[in-house]
């Protein structure tokens, strides 16, 4: 790819971000609407100018996307997560004009412990058009894929990248129009993990420039600041990390606890939410004082690993389609570094679904009913991705 | 001929994609080109989303004007998917335990004043 067009995918997945997280950070200081309006405004200056600088380069993305974008226009937001948590939280953002009217916890089943970064950027929309609306602040989920898969084009040749896109419809399917966060955990829970790849493990070290570390802080940072899943992903990413390093080195230099520390900025967001909701005593439904005792009784129940890996894996073909072409990859094409580097990632995330799966209050099966068929979505887009990543073609 | 053996990967790989997104939109949607047609007029297509009930129950709270409204016991109960929608829908209308403004299923019994009786829900002082 010309060098061109890389500084180009990467200054306006920068410029995306910034204004993305600045709704958040707006709405945090409190600065007034109309600032927010105008970073909408020029967030889809950005966008449009995406589209027609360079026009017939990345054109699968530009058409698939304005595609998905279309569907997402003309569907009702009928989806209960979208509803009852997300687009409420936004519903609530603009009616209060703050993102801190949540500390009444008014409407519990609305989780009001989730951090608010999409909820704050899908109201911009509705305060841009100056009335509450349920189809414009819903595109606001489908616009927010967007940073993540243009600066991934960026690092995968054409061949790959058309593949990863097909991969990346076939597994999220209708959560690019449909308002589900799970989908947008899924992009940016990979996004940085290739980052992390990128700047720890890849021996061809050219592609890292400061935009690049800005840019992970700011995937990262808004992974964490998606879902609380997020943090739980983002988590996984540096202890995985750290410990391979720590393996594979037997010593920590100087130089890898720097970078670690400086990528480290990105939690700092969230645990200020975390802070906020603690002062404030809104709580979150797993992490409870029976936490323990839960983890505990489930543990020990050799029935409740077979029910896990049910719900998971055989209950979920795709599961099965991601693990296969992941595998028939690194046969083909075994990079070493590359397979351990995702395996342990995939199995980190498995344990700590795993944790929170056996720590819930409500009936365990009952929860796996209602999450697995969500949570996979990480599990496949990230298998599929290193899969794509990994063949030479 | 070259051209197109040289790039058969890309060609299947997009038509794929887009096999996959027309998929979605026939089946895995609920698009409804009314809503394209008109993506901000307000509440254009509430009655796709929405049961009945829970439309009637901000018509009755914008024609008197609540601030505040409750719930009977019954329609707390009934189901969490009803209560939850009745709850989001009317924000920044709150449902508050205190007030005395009730929302009532037609067929429940109680000694509350008669305020509004509407097709399937009805609203009494309480």
């Amino acid at each position: 790819m010309l060098i061109e067009l890389k500084n180009f995918n990467n200054k306006i997945t920068l410029a995306l971000l910034i204004l993305i997280l600045n709704n958040y950070l707006f709405l945090s200081i409190g600065l007034p609407i109309e600032i927010l309006k105008i970073n909408l405004v020029i967030f889809f200056i950005v966008f449009i100018y995406f589209y027609l600088k360079y026009f017939k380069y990345n054109f699968p993305l530009k058409l698939y996307f304005l595609l998905i974008l279309l569907i997402c226009l003309g569907e009702p937001a009928t989806n209960w997560d979208l509803r009852s948590i997300y687009l409420f939280h936004a519903k609530r953002i603009f009616f209060d004009d703050s993102i801190y009217s949540v500390a009444d916890n008014y409407a519990q089943f609305s989780h009001n412990d989730y951090p608010l970064l999409v909820p704050a950027f899908s109201s911009s929309f509705a305060f841009l058009v100056g009335y509450w609306h349920e189809v414009f602040p819903k595109s606001a989920f489908t616009f927010i894929y967007l940073p993540p898969l243009i600066f991934l084009s960026s690092y995968l040749n054409n061949k790959k990248y058309i593949i990863f896109l097909s991969i990346l419809i076939f597994f999220i399917g209708q959560y690019l129009f449909n308002g589900g966060a799970d989908g947008i955990v899924s992009v940016y829970f990979v996004t940085c993990t290739f980052c992390f790849y990128c700047i720890f493990f890849e021996k061809n070290n050219k592609k890292i420039d400061p935009i690049f570390y800005a840019l992970t802080i700011l995937f990262c940072t808004s992974l964490a600041l998606i879902k609380n899943e997020g943090l739980a992903l983002l988590l996984v990413i540096f202890t995985t990390t750290v410990l391979i390093k720590l393996f594979e080195e037997k010593t920590v230099r100087p130089q890898f606890i720097k970078k670690i520390l400086v990528l480290s900025v990105s939690f700092l967001p969230m645990l200020l939410w975390k802070l906020f909701c603690y002062k404030n005593n809104i709580v979150n439904d797993y992490i409870n004082s029976d936490f323990l005792d839960h983890v505990l009784s489930r543990m020990s129940s050799l029935e409740n690993y077979k029910i896990f890996f049910h719900y998971f894996f055989l209950s979920n073909e795709k599961v099965i389609m991601a693990l296969t072409i992941f595998l028939i990859s690194f046969y083909v094409n075994f990079n070493k570094k590359l397979f351990y580097y995702s395996l342990l990632i995939f199995f980190s995330y498995l344990t700590i679904i795993l944790l929170i799966h056996f720590s819930t209050p409500l009936n365990f099966i009952h929860q796996l009913e209602t999450s697995s068929f969500r949570i996979v979505k990480t599990f496949t887009l990230l298998l599929g991705f290193f899969a794509v990543y990994n063949i030479k073609i | 001929m070259t051209l197109l053996k040289k790039n058969r990967i890309l060609i299947f790989f997009f038509i794929f994609g887009l096999l996959q997104i027309y998929y979605l939109y026939s089946k895995r949607s609920n698009f409804n080109f009314e809503i394209l047609k008109n993506p901000f007029k307000k509440n254009s297509h509430i009655n796709l989303v929405l049961k009945k009930s829970v439309i009637e129950s901000k018509q009755i709270i914008q024609s008197y004007n609540l601030k505040k409204f409750n719930l009977s016991q019954k329609l707390k109960d009934k189901d969490s998917y009803f209560y939850q929608r009745l709850i989001e829908y009317n924000y920044p209308v709150r449902m508050d335990p205190r007030e005395g403004y009730t929302f009532f299923l037609l067929e429940e019994k109680n000694n509350c004043e008669d305020v509004f009786k509407g097709k399937f829900i009805e609203l009494k002082k309480c």
